[in-house]
């Protein structure tokens, strides 16, 4: 019984983050995207350091529909308060694909700046988007349904 | 002429080195504060300009003595008058030093939709007064020795009200 608890947290880490499954755009044809995706996934400078930043920009300038790019690109900025800039990129990275970047941007209005309706809105607006569960924050701390009470009841 | 042919056969090669790292729209590391003698106090020291490391770095969270009831106490001084539309966030970064000293203050003001906003003047001087006196900020420790680190206080203010100090 441990074991297949241990098993289910496992997987349930997995679930809340991972790197995108770049065989999607192989699978495609999209042989362009293919290598932009694994040039994004792979390693090359600490987070928010320049040889990394430069690395998220070519492989979006390679494939402007890689998500994920968008995404690690703007985590630098908002763990070091530059929530503008953070703002700016990661909303790229939203309206490329609300599903899979809504409840991080949720949860970190809620977690870094208690932007409670912005994080409400993020939150409700997933949840319409989907019939299953809607995950979990990045952190791991709270599934998200329980995020949104948090930030009703802020 | 010999002679100036090889000065300059030298020095072209790390000179266009240097030109190609200075095109990138990127400091080294996001959020870098680099030294401004219109602004920063000259008397600050930095113990190591090459280190980046992030207040978060060291898994401790907000390094102040007294942690965070401490600052919120301190802000408390903070003597605010009920200012209708002065809502939005006041973020502080700054560099603590392996002494624990503060400096490079720079402030970034945004409105709730993460846009660009100017905060009253007396009301972000005052909020930036208070930061600069924060005198228990404790330095990063990295391997037994002491680092420099950057960090950040954001304050969300609700007309005029400071409602939270984050992170």
């Amino acid at each position: 019984m441990k074991k297949v608890l241990f098993i289910l947290l496992l997987l349930c880490s997995f679930y809340t983050y991972s790197q995108p499954n770049c065989n999607v755009y192989k699978m495609d044809g999209n042989m362009t995207c293919y290598e932009a995706c694994k040039l994004a996934t792979e390693g090359g400078g600490a987070q928010g350091s320049k040889a990394s930043q430069e690395k998220f920009d070519k492989a979006i300038a390679m494939c402007p529909i890689l998500d994920y790019a968008f995404m690690e690109k703007s985590v630098p900025y908002l763990k070091r308060g530059d929530f503008i800039t953070w703002k700016r990129i990661l909303d790229q990275a939203v309206a490329l694909n609300p599903m899979a970047h809504l409840g991080y941007r949720g949860w970190c209005r809620y977690q870094f700046l208690r932007d409670y309706n912005g994080a409400i809105r993020d939150l409700e607006k997933l949840d319409s988007m989907t019939t299953f569960d809607i995950g979990y924050s990045i952190n791991g701390d709270y599934q998200l349904n329980i995020a949104k009470a948090l930030c009703y009841k802020g | 002429m010999k002679l100036l042919f090889w000065i300059a056969i030298l020095f072209i090669p790390p000179f266009t080195l240097a030109q190609s790292n200075d095109q990138s729209k990127y400091p080294d590391h996001v959020g870098d504060i680099a030294f401004n003698p219109k602004i920063d106090d000259p008397s600050f020291k930095i113990c190591n300009e090459r280190s980046h490391y992030q207040y978060y770095n060291f898994g401790n969270g907000v390094q102040y003595k007294g942690e965070k009831p401490a600052i919120e106490d301190h802000f408390k001084e903070l003597h605010l008058n009920k200012l209708q539309g002065e809502t939005g966030y006041i973020t502080i970064r700054f560099v603590v030093n392996c002494e624990g000293k503060t400096g490079r203050f720079r402030v970034q003001e945004m409105n709730t939709e993460y846009q660009s906003r100017n905060f009253n003047k007396p009301l972000v001087a005052q909020i930036l007064a208070l930061t600069k006196q924060l005198n228990g900020w404790i330095p990063g420790v990295d391997t037994g020795y002491k680092v420099d680190y950057y960090q950040y206080l954001t304050f969300k203010l609700e007309n005029g009200k400071l409602l939270e100090i984050l992170p």
